[in-house]
């Protein structure tokens, strides 16, 4: 029984030591922010290195993933409902899907593939190659040069790629339900914006907003978890992307909650 | 890559330029569509329950969106007072006299507020005024004086008619409370009797066809059934008249102008009342001929028998010569095949 309660004691104060760590990275990188803004100059070359790789380089993929998933919608609602893209389920079934939930969603899991890997790989290699030692050798701060632009581009670029994966995904969706029944570009947009609300916008933005703050934190955060073997990057790699997820999917739960349901 | 390296800034800010236009775009649309800025004028609405009611329920008229409900509240003697805001283009469309009907669709549970405009020589209602719903009193009066038309969602709206016939037709104080129901079940136990006389003509006339064991077609048995068949099919046209001067009745009833079922299903009695009548009518006219044709039926009763005794037996002559003829040696089958 002592042991048992010497246990689950030990796993708790873990728990809470850990809890504590990440609170206490998330707060150096939120301080680091106003760092960063006088500092530009070092660190914006990374900055936009980060967005063209996570955001730029990730638009075909979003794209293409983006009209498939708005054209297979209309086609399985065709399947389930005559005339489905005349409907107004039509608008009602896209604006809940995509915009309120796939649209964050999907182009999370794919940055998490992209750019949380190579986030959390990046970062542990240096670990290991004691780059970032050298870096704290001469009093620049880690967090401030790797971790704040890493954070910052992929947040942007989460961003951006929900809104050009909404608007493609509306292409894709008019373009599939054209095959059925001509719709006009007019009246799609008409009978798409009145079934809209505002807080469908700001849903889905500040889900972008979370998601690629929790995507960039937890990979940076593994990434700098790694000792000194490499070996332990793939390992942080794996972790980084699973914690990712989770942290997505309950992030996802909690605005959808607040914005819909309070 | 190369390119990308050294162009990097310009992509990136094309890049994040773009997307800032299309959500600012989308926004800038979706406000003017929305009619956000534009003057609204603020009116009370009045149902008798909340189910299907939000805040940002849309009012219709005509397909149009002209309004929302914004907030609602329980009042003290239990109704659902709304605010309900009306977008400046359509503020002339609310005249004294309206009225609000909401419906839900039973199969997709959306609920949609139709706005019923009142007589349109009436006066504006001033901001702040109360336009009730068709499920309250208030609202109830204004559509029983013709004041407003119901329309809206067509599936509810049949489903609402069909329970304010059924509620109408029912109330104690309906003198032909029943009667409607009366009539369809002697039509039904009619529709039964002539059924099994069908029944039993189909199974006579099958006979027909097939002679039996003894090879002799059982015309007999047909000729025997005719006397009960001419007497069921006489009982059964009096009861068929029987039930058709009773809807007679009962159409009649419902076609006095004062009717509330009448105002719903057909207003004029031009759709469905006079033709039904004129059906009716020409129906008896033809149902004493009817009887007449059953009465002679049974006084030639005897006089049919002998006919069909001695066509039997034609029949039974002609079978035999046929017989005799197919067998024989010159005309018939060949030896092999002839009756032994």
């Amino acid at each position: 029984m002592q042991k048992i309660a010497f246990a689950v004691g030990r796993q708790a104060f873990m728990l809470f030591a850990k809890t504590i760590a990440v609170l206490s990275f998330v707060f150096e990188i939120i301080y680091e922010l106003k760092h960063f803004v006088l500092q530009r100059k070092i660190t914006r070359l990374i900055l936009i290195r980060q967005i063209l790789f996570t955001g730029f380089e990730a638009l075909t993929l979003i794209v293409f993933m983006a009209v498939a998933v708005g054209g297979i919608i209309i086609l399985e609602g065709n399947v389930i409902l005559p005339d489905f893209g005349r409907s107004k389920f039509l608008y009602t079934i896209i604006v809940i899907v995509i915009i309120r939930e796939l649209g964050g969603l999907l182009t999370a899991f794919i940055i998490i593939a992209r750019s949380g890997t190579a986030i959390a790989a990046e970062l542990g290699n240096m670990v290991v190659n004691h780059e970032v030692e050298s870096l704290v050798s001469f009093g620049i701060s880690p967090v401030l040069y790797l971790v704040v632009p890493r954070v910052l581009g992929v947040v942007l670029s989460m961003v951006a790629l929900n809104i050009y994966f909404n608007a493609a995904a509306l292409a894709g969706t008019w373009m599939m339900a054209n095959l059925f029944t001509s719709i006009p570009v007019s009246e799609f947009l008409y009978k798409l914006f009145s079934e809209i609300a505002m807080r469908d916008i700001l849903s889905s933005f500040v889900k972008s907003l979370f998601f690629g703050f929790v995507v960039a934190v937890v990979s940076s955060y593994q990434g700098l978890q790694v000792n000194f073997a490499s070996t332990e990057v793939p390992q942080r790699t794996i972790k980084g992307v699973v914690l990712s997820l989770t942290w997505v999917i309950i992030f996802d739960i909690i605005i959808t909650a607040i914005v819909y349901l309070v | 890559m190369k390119f990308k390296m050294r162009y990097s800034e310009k992509i990136v800010g094309s890049f994040l330029i773009f997307a800032l236009v299309v959500i600012t775009a989308s926004t800038g649309y979706l406000i003017l569509h929305s009619k956000s800025f534009e003057e609204k004028h603020l009116f009370k609405a009045k149902f008798g329950d909340a189910v299907g009611l939000s805040a940002s329920t849309p009012v219709y008229f005509k397909g149009f969106k002209i309004g929302v409900i914004t907030d609602f509240i329980l009042t003290d003697d239990n109704y659902i007072l709304a605010d309900f805001k009306v977008y400046e283009e359509f503020r002339n469309k609310i005249v004294r006299n309206s009225a609000l009907f909401k419906s839900i669709n039973p199969i997709t549970s959306t609920s949609t507020i139709e706005f019923l405009q009142g007589p349109e020589n009436l006066s504006l209602l001033p901001d702040g005024g109360l336009v009730p719903a068709i499920d309250i009193p208030e609202g109830e009066k204004l559509l029983a004086k013709n004041m407003v038309k119901k329309t809206g969602d067509p599936l509810n709206t049949v489903i609402y008619n069909l329970a304010a016939f059924s509620e109408n037709i029912n109330k104690d104080n309906n003198v032909d409370k029943g009667a409607f129901f009366r009539a369809l079940v002697n039509m039904a136990d009619a529709a039964e009797g002539m059924k099994k006389i069908t029944d039993n003509l189909n199974t006579d006339f099958e006979s027909i066809s097939a002679p039996d064991k003894s090879g002799r077609r059982p015309f007999a048995s047909l000729v025997l059934n005719a006397a009960h068949i001419s007497d069921s099919l006489r009982v059964m046209t009096g009861l068929v008249n029987h039930s058709l001067h009773r809807l007679d009745t009962v159409l009649t009833a419902y076609s006095k102008p004062e009717g509330l079922v009448v105002k719903m299903i057909d207003p004029d009695g031009k759709q469905i009342i006079e033709p039904l009548k004129k059906t009716i009518t020409n129906l008896n006219e033809v149902l004493p001929k009817l009887e007449k044709f059953s009465d002679f039926l049974v006084t030639q009763q005897g006089q049919f028998l002998s006919i069909l005794k001695q066509l039997v037996e034609t029949m039974d002559e002609v079978q035999v010569t046929f017989e005799t003829i197919n067998n024989g040696p010159f005309i018939g089958k060949p030896k092999s095949e002839r009756k032994k």
